[in-house]
């Protein structure tokens, strides 16, 4: 089993062009033309909540339709806050389940549209689709998660933890809310 | 009529082979059978890659289970996800719908619920329009 511990080390990404590089988003704080930017975060940019339907795009299909799935896009950030835009780094995830099993894999591809297996050119990775479906109503359970980014060094800092609770109490319904308080989606 | 499917689905049994370590399709199969939810993205990949091999996984699970609307409506999860997109599905020959479509007649005789036999025709129609629209798309 994989432990976060295996996963922390410094991440030796350049900023190169504080104008048009990595740099250039800077939300907050500016990095300087050189700054090795360490990934330290994920900041949420949108959480969509998935039409119904069935197929690998959609949310809840009539045969379960108590529940809510979403898709989460998230921007890598440095240690400073600034966006990393670097594409190609693996964003693998462990954890437990809604239904508490365990897992140890990467995010993406899951065959939804917006899925990919690395981050893209700006630094930014869908986490889709995430939640759950269920044929009956269920009150609340929990999803703890845990990502790192893998760097192009081999290096794979931790970069959020949260837990997830998951509702859906009525057919055609569903909540969906996080430990860190920047997700929160409802159908 | 009944005799005779449960012998074709046993045979259909034995050409299945997968892991049984982690989260593998049988136990994602299982979970997703006994629980009546599908999670959004672990369960839903590994489904959709099945194609008619998590109808046959489907019905290793039901074989020592009574079948009521709640496992009915898991096995019929299964089936559905597992034909959400036919050109993810890896082995070829599971890109068609022959022992989920049999599966699907099995769980109509034996239900006379009026919910879980709608469920059943419904998804017996998604799948073959799924298979459809992927021959055509080739």
């Amino acid at each position: 089993m994989r432990t976060l511990a295996r996963f922390r080390g410094p991440i030796p990404v350049k900023c190169v062009d504080r104008l048009r590089g990595p740099c250039s988003l800077t939300p907050a704080q500016g990095a300087s033309p050189g700054t090795v930017q360490v990934p330290t975060s994920l900041f949420v940019l949108n959480v969509a909540v998935l039409s119904n339907g069935q197929g690998v795009s959609f949310g809840c299909s009539g045969l379960a339709n108590y529940g809510i799935r979403v898709d989460i896009k998230y921007q890598v950030l440095d240690q400073n806050g600034n966006p990393i835009l670097l594409a190609n780094m693996p964003p693998p995830e462990l954890g437990t389940f809604f239904n508490e099993s365990g897992y140890d894999r990467n995010i993406g591809p899951t065959g939804f549209t917006n899925s990919t297996a690395t981050t893209a050119a700006d630094g930014t990775f869908h986490d889709a689709p995430l939640g759950g479906c269920a044929n009956g109503a269920f009150s609340s359970l929990p999803d703890t998660q845990f990502i790192t980014i893998i760097m192009p060094d081999g290096s794979a800092p931790a970069v959020r933890g949260q837990t997830f609770t998951l509702t859906g109490q009525s057919a055609g319904h569903g909540t969906l809310n996080n430990s860190v308080s920047d997700i929160s989606a409802t159908r | 009529m009944r005799v005779t499917l449960v012998v074709i689905l046993g045979l259909a049994l034995s050409g299945a082979a997968y892991g049984q370590g982690g989260n593998d399709p049988e136990q994602v199969v299982r979970r997703v059978v006994n629980t009546g939810m599908i999670e959004g993205g672990w369960d839903q990949t590994v489904l959709a890659h099945l194609g008619d091999a998590g109808a046959v996984l489907a019905t290793k699970v039901l074989a020592d289970r009574k079948l009521t609307p709640k496992t009915i409506g898991g096995a019929l999860i299964i089936v559905e996800t597992s034909f959400a997109e036919p050109k993810l599905v890896e082995v070829t020959a599971d890109r068609e719908p022959r022992t989920s479509l049999l599966l699907l007649k099995y769980l109509e005789f034996s239900t006379s619920d009026a919910e879980s036999r709608k469920n059943i025709a419904d998804t017996r129609k998604y799948v073959q329009d799924r298979y459809a629209t992927f021959l055509k798309a080739r």
